[in-house]
């Protein structure tokens, strides 16, 4: 049974609707029962890629985030990225994307964003005269920095598939998040001129208006600072971090009145079933990528691509075309799980560091999050914009090209990923 | 079946807090008393594991799984109760093989014991093995539901 085989059989049950996980582990089985290999090695593999201290900032982030979105701190984000660059031309606009930016910072995930500040955006937008279409694709553009600026959790999963420093993954992505920031907003400042975007604040803020703003938003803004300075300073490892800012998301719920035991509940069940259904898919992947490393799937690939060319850049290239595909297919987590133990040995052999390809390829698969077919940040936004996913599909498309220039920037200049880890961690 | 998604909810809640729990006053220690622990580590790891296990029949009576339907989407719905069929066989299937590994773990395995809390294979498998068998158990509830409830089917 060869490795193609086994990615066949994974393809064909996925495309009946059998569920990602279950569609990964049938094929591996059957490979083991063929191989006469120990079937034991399937379940041991799976409770073995649970069983690791990075993986558990998974649930915690998502838990974070979903205390952030309920405890009605989401909103103070808003209005913080409104004093910001709300008096802009397409001022809503671009508070849209410093929103997601300053929320990436304590949620790592794009449907988070989309899921939280999706409602409080598109709403807003549309108060201000802004078409859905434009609302919403704005909001799911701008959600590709969730997972890109520390923390993330596709980084986290990264890390943990490629066997690289979680730590210095996540510091690889403030400067790309950064640069994803600003050619989203060059994007909006261009679409505000021609469609004639309103100012987001029809007037000056007074200092009164300001301090107001800036005392209601403050303790909420602090998160991600208090995050990545407990991150750079040794204090805390990532898992811990996600620690932290559930306790902090949780002291400012109180600070803002909207703690209850109940709503903890509730919250911890919504968390529960995002990262059963996220994990449940790691632990599937690690058993389906052991079958294709016995089958010697990743040699076969490397002999492929180094046949075509040696050069890092082409092959950068060819993988981003492959990541583009995938991500366009696949579920995220599925395609960081299958595809990096496939792709990173050929990338380490033309001298590509690990933490640049990350970076890279989680970027790919955000971008994936928002194509046809199975565009997940899409399919989460109709329902709150109200727009069929086919209308969502064709508005977010003018942003491909603000996303694809800097998927161009951040594959092909890696000091942007890599000036910051090896600052502070050495580049070994 | 709604009864036992809230019980298995309730009890992965009682071990997301405890895992929360565990890495928190992990920090506490470390940063404060300058003592960590690989108890509350292997804690927050096994909390972890079982968490994700038990929420599988969660994820399967509910049906909240994450799938493709981009074919689903477009067979009518004779086909797609064909194919509902197939994927609840398929997903039983799948359980019945987890559990059969999980048996010959435990024949040899059963006490072998985890290096922190020295907690034996048994129990450290004990909410794998549960959730594997509920997920057997929704499974075959939907299974029956496509044949009982006609409406069920293909939803």
């Amino acid at each position: 049974m060869s490795g193609g085989l086994i990615i066949g059989i994974f393809i064909v049950l996925m495309l009946t609707g059998l569920p990602i996980a279950i569609s990964m582990v049938v094929p591996a089985g059957i490979y083991l029962l063929v191989s006469q290999i120990p079937i034991t090695t399937a379940i041991q593999r799976m409770v073995t890629s649970l069983n690791s201290f990075p993986l558990l900032a998974v649930p915690m982030f998502i838990f974070a985030a979903n205390l952030m979105n309920n405890g009605g701190i989401t909103e103070r984000l808003f209005d913080f990225a409104k004093l910001l660059v709300g008096r802009m031309k397409g001022g809503l606009a671009q508070v849209n994307i410093i929103a997601s930016l300053i929320f990436a910072g304590i949620s790592g995930a794009a449907l988070a964003d989309v899921g939280g500040l999706g409602n409080i955006e598109i709403d807003a937008m549309k108060k201000q005269g802004y078409s859905m279409e434009d609302s919403a694709a704005i909001t799911a553009a701008s959600a590709t920095i969730g997972p890109i600026f520390p923390p993330s959790i596709p980084l986290i999963i990264y890390g943990a598939a490629a066997e690289t420093s979680s730590m210095k993954l996540l510091m690889a992505g403030v400067f790309p998040a950064l640069v994803i920031t600003a050619v989203l907003m060059l994007m909006v400042g261009f679409f505000a001129r021609k469609k004639n975007y309103p100012r987001g604040v029809d007037h000056k803020f007074t200092k009164r208006e300001m301090l107001t703003i800036a005392k209601r938003g403050l303790p909420s803004v602090l998160m991600p600072m208090i995050l990545m300075g407990g991150m750079l300073s040794g204090w805390f490892s990532p898992t811990e971090v996600a620690a932290v800012a559930i306790t902090y998301a949780i002291f400012l719920m109180i600070l803002y009145k909207s703690f209850s035991f109940k709503g903890i509940i509730k919250v911890c069940k919504e968390t529960l079933i995002s990262t059963s259904s996220v994990l449940f898919i790691v632990a599937a992947a690690a058993i389906f990528a052991w079958t294709l490393t016995v089958e010697q799937l990743p040699q076969q690939v490397s002999a492929a691509l180094l046949g075509i060319s040696h050069s890092p850049a082409m092959l950068l290239l060819l993988t981003n075309v492959i990541l583009l595909i995938a991500g366009m297919f696949l579920e995220t987590t599925a395609a960081i799980m299958i595809f990096t133990p496939i792709l990173l040995p050929t990338l380490l052999a033309a001298g590509v560091n690990p933490v640049h390809f990350g970076l890279v390829m989680v970027f790919n698969l955000m971008i994936g999050m928002l194509t046809p077919p199975v565009g997940m940040s899409i399919y989460m936004l109709s329902p709150i914009a109200g727009l069929p996913v086919n209308k969502l599909f064709k508005a977010v498309m003018p942003y491909m090209i603000p996303l694809g220039i800097a998927l161009v920037i951040l594959t092909y200049v890696p000091e942007i990923s890599l000036w910051l880890p090896n600052l502070l961690y050495g580049s070994r | 079946m709604r009864k036992l998604s809230g019980f298995f909810q309730n009890v992965a809640v009682v071990f997301l807090i405890t895992l929360f729990l565990s890495v928190a006053i992990q920090i506490v220690m470390r940063n404060v008393f300058n003592a960590g622990s690989v108890v509350l580590e292997e804690l927050a790891r096994f909390s972890l594991v079982s968490l994700v296990f038990l929420m599988i029949p969660v994820l399967t009576i509910e049906k909240k799984q994450i799938i493709v339907d981009i074919v689903l989407l477009y067979l009518p719905a004779s086909a797609r109760k064909v194919f509902d069929v197939f994927i609840q066989i398929v997903s039983a299937g799948f359980s019945v093989f987890v559990l059969v590994a999980i048996a010959k773990i435990m024949e040899n395995n059963w006490n072998v014991k985890t290096p922190a809390i020295h907690m034996p294979n048994a129990i450290f498998y004990f909410p794998v093995a549960t959730g594997i068998l509920f997920t057997l158990i929704g499974s075959l509830y939907h299974l029956t539901k496509i044949f009982t409830s006609p409406k069920e089917a293909g939803k």
